[in-house]
């Protein structure tokens, strides 16, 4: 499938612009507010859900794989819907949940489907990145963060107070195995 | 296996090497040959292509979390202009309230008074759906025939199940699908109506301006005519047919919002 225009909010936000977040929110909080809203939640419950849904887009696009090729509109307002029959499930409220299944389109594309359950899947791998990176050193955490940014060795050797370029590199690979390890445990 | 406790401890060569040559490909610091390289040994080596996905995620991550204060900030932000009310609009004194009540009953009867008849009326008059076409010559689609002939007489409870069956075998078709959202508009099921409308005003096909259409055809049957009128500005000039329509409309709208 070809890439649909709205991949430029993905382009954007993995270059670090979240410019076009307000264009985000003004084009799709109403109708999210709105079927939360019929569906039994209130204001609060869906501005939770909607910042969710956006944070989780957000982490979405800094995969350098991810391509968007369906509408962003209708990724939110799907991704939302789950999130929210997600809580009412929790909260065990049954009717309600099958009130808002009902509501559902029945003949979304197969593709459509399988997006919205990698994002749900990427969701709880970046759960434990996070909880396993939180258990590195802060050497190590600053270390591999100025890495991704594109830090040279040599600023870093100034900036962590290291040795030489060598022992930055040795440093960077042991704590990526490190990291490793946590997560795998 | 080497012990790594947090970093302190070497890795073996190899490992030290996969790490570092993945991270450098994944910062674009290879040359084209190593590059090619390395993408024949993620081909080739099952091994190496699994440290490579976790490399990849891992790193994905990192520049992720370097984001994260920015966009978390600007999340919060955006969460409180879009969903929490201004501060200071809830001044509720027993004056105000009087006030608020006395002058709500009194809009509310001169709405009601003045603008019922009409606004009944407002749908009605704009709501003229196009015929529906969907057999094709020397077609025996059922679905096809049954979607029409009901969509076309107006009984759009069975042209809705009819207009399903069809786009099971033809779920493509943006034409039936908004012929299916208008059938969900006219039996009331305004929130399936409202969701394909969107779909197809955000898509990218040719009929998008006619989602905008219709999705200001419901905010007018929720009298919501503000978002309505917004609605229609959004429909492009490209066709004439439809923006006489739109320009109609949006006068019945100016007189109704006075």
């Amino acid at each position: 499938m070809s890439l649909h225009s709205d991949h430029k909010y993905i382009e954007a936000f993995r270059k670090g612009d979240y410019r076009l977040l307000d264009e985000l929110y003004e084009k799709n909080v109403p109708q999210v507010k709105r079927w939360i809203l019929n569906n039994s939640g209130t204001v609060e419950d869906a501005k939770d859900i909607f910042q969710e849904t956006i944070i989780s887009i957000i982490r979405k696009a800094h995969d350098p794989d991810f391509q968007l090729t369906y509408p962003i509109g209708g990724l939110i307002f799907q991704i939302s819907k789950n999130k929210w029959m997600d809580e009412l499930r929790k909260k065990k409220t049954q009717k309600k949940v099958r009130n808002a299944l009902n509501q559902r389109l029945e003949d979304r594309e197969e593709a459509f489907t399988l997006l919205l359950e990698k994002i749900e899947q990427d969701e709880l791998l970046q759960r434990k990145l996070d909880s396993s990176f939180d258990l590195l050193s802060d050497h190590c955490q600053r270390l591999l963060k100025l890495f991704a940014k594109g830090a040279k060795p040599k600023e870093i050797v100034a900036i962590l107070d290291m040795n030489n370029v060598n022992t930055v590199y040795r440093r960077k690979n042991a704590c990526l195995q490190r990291w490793k390890e946590l997560f795998n445990a | 296996m080497p012990a790594s406790n947090d970093g302190k401890n070497f890795l073996t060569p190899n490992e030290m090497e996969n790490a570092k040559v993945i991270f450098d490909y994944l910062q674009g610091n290879l040359s084209a040959a190593q590059e090619q390289v390395f993408e024949q040994r993620l081909e080739s080596d099952d091994e190496f292509l699994e440290e490579y996905m976790l490399i990849k995620q891992m790193y994905s991550h990192l520049r992720e979390r370097n984001d994260r204060e920015m966009y978390t900030a600007k999340v919060e932000e955006l969460g409180t202009k879009y969903f929490n009310k201004k501060p200071g609009s809830s001044r509720f004194t027993i004056k105000n309230i009087l006030l608020l009540v006395i002058a709500t009953l009194a809009i509310l009867f001169i709405v009601w008074y003045i603008l019922k008849p009409q606004k009944t009326e407002l749908y009605k008059d704009h709501a003229k759906h196009f015929a529906l076409h969907l057999v094709m010559k020397s077609d025996v689609n059922e679905d096809a025939i049954a979607s029409e002939e009901s969509f076309n007489s107006g009984n759009y409870k069975n042209a809705t199940i009819a207009i399903q069956k069809y786009l099971n075998a033809n779920p493509m078709d943006t034409k039936a699908r908004l012929a299916l959202g208008i059938c969900h508009l006219e039996t009331e099921n305004l929130q399936e109506a409202i969701e394909i409308f969107d779909e197809i005003r955000n898509g990218t096909s040719t009929l998008r301006d006619y989602g905008t259409w219709y999705a200001a055809l419901y905010y007018v049957k929720l009298e919501e005519y503000e978002q309505a009128n917004e609605m229609l500005d959004s429909i492009s000039e490209n066709d004439p047919q439809l923006n006489k329509k739109r320009q109609t409309l949006q006068d019945d709208l100016g007189k109704m919002m006075k």
